[in-house]
């Protein structure tokens, strides 16, 4: 072999290689639609009840995400009807959006819309905002966004996102054509939702965190009549609080189960929000294809509940709310500097506390041994910097404490 | 030694090496602090720096070798490469004579070939045991810390000894990818060290002399991919008959085994270089329990990927909190028992050659969070001292009560951990280090 052959064998098994090494083509899959959940009219568009929420995509038992059935589901979520898709700069450790931007690729681009955020929280100076969302367009892999929000806004961000002209910049965005609604995302007090909704006129849509736990306690009624009184449609974050309402505790779920035994605890929450005027769609994180097939049973043909079931359900959620619980989301905005599993823990805890079973306490000791030493709630340094970046406003290095607490008892008793 | 022909290149060389090797190693001492310029000359971690913390001064740096090596040969292995020379003094002390040696070209393609891949993939740590450079600061810096590192630090030095009492610089040919690189730049060139078929009377002096064994005195051939430029044979050639000559170039031909051989290298670091990230999270992952890292590290899982130990930044640390790699700790890392990170010091921010710790401003270093400070409450005497000394003012106190720790202000420096005369701060490693 001299030297041209061998420089051209290299080429060809370069080339090879390269092609074998996921070169796919550009076509277009085309979306069998075999069923259709309940939509409704915004401006011109038909937008699905049920958003495809990207902050929980599934997982692979070694916690990476699980791309693969991930695909799978967007598939099966597109042939139900679902088109609306929800991603974040910051969701899944930043992964979300380019996992999301695969997974749509093959799809044309008119028969979805895609949502993503700008994180303000994260905005150090000017600049970053058009950086970050050229980045964003190009992790999408698109040439514009549906809708776009403004991320998370809470005191802090509301200041960011004025002293970063983030708005002047994405109405500019707008002009341009690469985005075609804008709204924000909200997680504070109704009074400070006044105050941005006042502050911009131009608003299209408002994301807020409705759901039958957040009514009272954390005044989302307040916020939704805000919202509704300036007319902007509401697209819902958390209906089911993190999991929460779709795991209520033994006692609650019994009422449930007896009244009807075929729906899932998750159903009831969809069709208690189905009852309120005004919702856009509402957004659910769902990381296994079994809440996906869930949820497309709830939504194909939604119903709100009856008055009757409303009575039900009222009473279920009473006697879930007799023992405590963190109401803790699982957003993981918090971000532990030193690597505490916040969410994680939290999470055990909240089953622990909703687990009426004997064994439960085995369970949770064992399932907290689990997490690496280095995640317990007994690494936490009580520095505080989780506090101000959680949107439920909870006391985390309290919590932890307690949690910890709890822990050492159960597993001493 | 005795030497028969042109003394003069051979005393040159050498009188510049050993000035180059005097000045490496001062510069490795707080005093040399204005010599560490000259370190980053070196062409492995300016390599790796390309990739890790890209600069324009670290391409020039590249470049620069390449074409020295192209036009004149690997003088680089002779004159300036520190741990080169190191192997010419103990070849020197052991008189060894090289004579006839292997010439395994697969073997040292395959090793660049795996590190070119590792390095690629952003793990070129894995200089930390092939590069020159890398594994001569981490003999003079161990040397220099003598008393604290644990005796595996000289494991590297223990290996090259016994290489070279047998073979003399063969793993500048075996081994080294640096030398690889430049040997083949060398070879490319068409101004090539020859051995004059007209004058060469084959006796052989050159081919005893040659410590990299890239002489054949019998066919009168000088291998210029192996040869160093250390100019031994030019001094030892009773006749003169070693000069530069213009050559043909020489003929590429790879045997069926070798390109057999190269495919599967080439396969697998494919492999490598896909599994790369996941590798370098791997290695972070095995390192129990987690080190705090030097500002601009970014993270453990970046430091440990990207970090060859030389060892410069430890020798140079104003607050002597960074250390070598110890029994507790496989890698470089931050420790506070002795001192702490010297606020207005970023001395290893300005001389990591490899860019595994990034070039920073002084301001940008001033607001890099390494750490964070953990309050033992229960044992604190009130007395106040941690809020004196916090640079940042992370920390207020009013007498008579606890201080109150402001930990968004803190950037983990140790300065209350370093002053608390009762012991209850603690600074923790944090995963990834943030801009405050």
């Amino acid at each position: 072999m001299d030297r041209r052959d061998f420089i051209k064998n290299s080429l060809l098994f370069t080339t090879g290689a390269v092609l074998l090494s996921g070169c796919t083509f550009n076509k277009t899959a085309v979306i069998n639609k075999t069923g259709g959940v309940t939509t409704t009219r915004f401006k011109n568009i038909d937008v699905s009840m049920l958003g495809y929420g990207c902050m929980r995509l599934p997982l692979k038992p070694s916690g990476e995400i699980d791309e693969e059935l991930n695909k799978k589901m967007v598939q099966r979520a597109l042939e139900s009807g679902i088109n609306y898709y929800d991603t974040a700069y910051m969701y899944m450790g930043g992964k979300s959006e380019e996992i999301m931007g695969r997974a749509l690729k093959p799809y044309a681009r008119e028969d979805f819309n895609l949502t993503t955020k700008m994180p303000v929280v994260m905005l150090e100076k000017e600049e970053d905002v058009e950086r970050i969302f050229n980045e964003q367009l190009k992790r999408c892999q698109t040439g514009y966004f549906d809708f776009y929000l403004v991320h998370c806004l809470n005191k802090r961000n509301w200041e960011n996102t004025k002293k970063y002209n983030v708005i002047p910049f994405l109405e500019r965005m707008k002009k341009e054509g690469k985005i075609k609604y804008l709204g924000f995302s909200h997680h504070d007090t109704p009074e400070l939702l006044q105050e941005i909704i006042d502050y911009y006129d131009k608003w299209e849509f408002v994301q807020l965190q409705i759901n039958r736990l957040d009514w009272k306690t954390t005044r989302g009624e307040e916020q939704y009549n805000i919202a509704r009184k300036a007319k902007l449609p509401i697209i819902v974050m958390e209906p089911l609080r993190g999991s929460l309402l779709a795991n209520l505790n033994a006692e609650a779920t019994q009422i449930l189960k007896a009244y009807n035994p075929e729906a899932s605890v998750a159903s009831w929450a969809f069709r208690w929000l189905a009852g309120l005027d005004g919702i856009l769609t509402m957004l659910s994180g769902m990381s296994e294809p079994e809440h996906l097939e869930d949820n497309i049973k709830t939504f194909t043909n939604l119903k709100p509940l009856s008055a009757e079931e409303q009575a039900v359900y009222d009473k279920a959620i009473a006697a879930h709310l007799k023992q405590a619980a963190i109401g803790c989301t699982s957003c993981r905005y918090c971000e532990c500097p030193v690597g505490v599993n916040i969410a994680g823990i939290f999470s055990l805890y909240n089953q622990y506390m909703y687990d009426l079973s004997s064994m439960k306490r085995i369970g949770f000791v064992s399932h907290y041994e689990a997490l690496k030493e280095s995640e317990r709630a007994d690494k936490c340094i009580k520095c505080g910097l989780c506090k101000p970046k959680c949107p439920q406003q909870l006391d985390i290095p309290t919590l932890l404490d307690k949690v910890h607490k709890t822990y050492l008892e159960v597993k001493g008793a | 030694m005795k030497f028969r022909g042109n003394k003069k290149p051979y005393l040159i060389r050498v009188t510049a090496a050993a000035l180059f090797f005097a000045a490496e190693i001062f510069a490795f001492f707080p005093a040399g602090r204005f010599l560490t310029g000259l370190l980053s000359f070196n062409f492995a971690p300016a390599a790796a720096r390309l990739i890790t913390d890209f600069s324009i001064t670290a391409l020039l740096i590249v470049a620069a070798n390449l074409l020295i090596a192209f036009f004149f040969g690997r003088f680089y292995c002779s004159v300036f490469c520190p741990f080169g020379l190191l192997q010419d003094i103990i070849g020197t002390i052991f008189r060894r004579k090289t004579g006839r040696t292997v010439n395994l070209p697969s073997l040292r393609y395959t090793i660049l070939v795996i590190t070119v891949v590792f390095m690629l993939a952003g793990v070129t740590s894995v200089l930390r045991f092939l590069d020159p450079y890398s594994n001569f600061g981490n003999i003079i810096s161990g040397l220099i810390n003598i008393k604290t590192v644990p005796v595996i630090t000289f494991i590297p030095l223990l290996i090259i000894f016994l290489l070279v009492v047998w073979k003399n610089r063969i793993f500048c040919t075996m081994v080294c990818p640096a030398g690889t690189v430049l040997g083949l730049c060398s070879k490319l060139s068409p101004k090539k060290l020859c051995i004059s078929k007209d004058i060469c009377k084959g006796c052989g002096v050159c081919e005893r002399e040659c410590p990299t064994g890239a002489i054949n005195s019998k066919e009168k051939y000088l291998d210029n991919e192996r040869c160093i430029r250390c100019m031994r044979c030019i001094a030892a050639c009773p006749g003169g008959g070693i000069r530069v000559f213009d050559t043909e170039k020489e003929k590429f031909v790879p045997s069926r085994r070798s390109f057999i051989i190269s495919g599967i290298v080439a396969a697998a670091a494919a492999a490598v270089l896909v599994k790369g990230k996941e590798l370098a999270i791997a290695i972070a992952e095995g390192l129990k329990p987690r080190p705090i890292c030097p500002p601009g590290a970014g993270s453990i899982e970046n430091f440990v990927s990207k970090c060859t130990n030389c060892g410069l930044c430890v020798e140079h640390c104003k607050g002597n909190v960074l250390k070598k790699p110890d029994s507790e700790y496989e890698t470089v890392h931050v420790d506070f028992s002795d001192g702490k990170c010297e606020f207005d010091c970023k001395n290893c921010s300005d001389l990591c050659p490899t860019g595994a710790i990034r070039k920073m401003t002084l301001k940008d270093k001033q607001n890099c969070r390494i750490g964070l400070a953990k309050f033992n409450r229960e044992i604190c005497s009130k007395c106040g001292l941690c809020a004196s000394k916090c640079p940042k003012g992370a920390i207020s106190f009013t007498p008579g009560q606890l201080p109150v720790y402001n930990a968004s202000e803190c950037i983990g420096c140790g300065a209350c951990q370093n002053i608390c005369p009762v012991s209850a701060i603690e600074i923790v490693a944090i995963n990834t280090q943030s801009q405050i």
